[in-house]
């Protein structure tokens, strides 16, 4: 039973495996390379725990209320794993301002957009490299609005002077339809991910992301504003390398258990 | 403030270090051993991707 055990725990946790059959130092090093690799990957590559097929079109009710003596404090805490897909910082049910700026995160570099249905108002902004996002002014009628927000498919550029077709995240007739391979890379990442790269450091990365999400503000590495995408790539191969040295660790426990050849094992 | 492409290489080394840390454990029991086998994987881990490299870019230098 000891290989199985072994194997059980190196699902828990990078190295605890090893630790159980007394390999104190291999699983010391298994923990610390995997893990660097998870969360260089998790640092450079900020949409990881965002899915296009959960953006959809959500509503939210809003009163305009100039003599409302109610006041909300603006939150700024993000976490990406556990937050709603579009998480505002200032959504509040009352607003004391006829215009309100909606700030929040989302998905990186997503567009989005806001339509108040009581007034006929719409108003889009596009999410930064970090997933920040701030709307111009959104005017709201006396009483309750109805506010409709979610990702935008039409998005207006402004050197093509028009509204262009990003995408069509939440019509199922629309031409953003997954094929066989982005389903596959789904699983992958819904349940391969997950799990090959352990509870421990998939339930801590939303957290991780939220505290390192403006290290390249401080410390940018290249000439660049934002993460190239070619960092963010490699970023990715991180993340997949995390996943695949746990895999070889896995074998490895229950190779190690085996040859061990106790009465246990 | 460092190039992509030396930013790419650096990635590149702690990617490599790294595989070649845990494949060292995993194939070897003494850790002398462990401490020789890295420095041999890394080598042909490292120098093996940038000789993969040339090898695209001379492909798509002559195919186009």
């Amino acid at each position: 039973m000891k290989k199985y055990y072994s194997v059980l725990l190196n699902l828990c946790a990078p190295g605890l495996g090893h630790f159980y059959l007394g390999q104190k130092l291999k699983a010391v090093v298994f923990f610390i390379a995997v893990s660097f690799s998870f969360y260089l990957g998790l640092a450079l590559d900020f949409d990881h725990y965002y899915w296009y097929q959960d953006i959809k079109k959500e509503s939210f009710s809003i009163s305009y209320n100039s003599t409302s003596t109610t006041t909300y404090p603006q939150s700024s805490s993000l976490n990406p794993q556990w937050d709603s897909s579009v998480h505002f910082f200032n959504l509040n049910p009352i607003s004391k301002s006829k215009k309100i700026s909606l700030k929040g995160h989302t998905k990186p570099g997503l567009t989005l957009e806001i339509f108040n249905e009581t007034s006929g108002d719409k108003v889009q902004t596009q999410a930064d490299y970090k997933g920040f996002f701030s709307f111009p002014d959104l005017t709201l009628k006396d009483g309750e609005n109805k506010l409709i927000y979610g990702a935008a498919n039409d998005f207006f550029a402004l050197p093509a002077g028009r509204e262009i077709n990003v995408a069509s995240y939440d019509d199922p007739n629309a031409r953003y339809r997954p094929g066989t391979l982005e389903k596959m890379w789904h699983f992958t990442y819904l349940v391969a991910f997950p799990i090959l790269s352990t509870p421990v450091l998939h339930f801590t990365g939303g957290i991780y992301q939220s505290i390192v999400i403006n290290w390249w503000d401080k410390t940018p590495i290249t000439n660049n504003k934002s993460i190239p995408s070619p960092l963010k790539d490699v970023g990715f191969y991180f993340l997949v390398m995390a996943c695949m040295l746990n895999l070889i660790i896995l074998f490895d426990s229950f190779d190690t258990a085996y040859n061990e050849g106790s009465e246990d094992a | 403030m460092l190039s992509l492409e030396v930013a790419q290489l650096i990635f590149l080394a702690l990617a490599c270090f790294t595989f070649s840390v845990v494949y060292s454990f995993v194939d070897n029991h003494k850790l002398n051993e462990v401490q020789v086998e890295i420095g041999k994987n890394f080598i042909l881990f490292f120098f093996g991707l940038l000789a993969c490299g040339v090898v695209v870019n001379a492909l798509q230098a002559f195919f186009g």
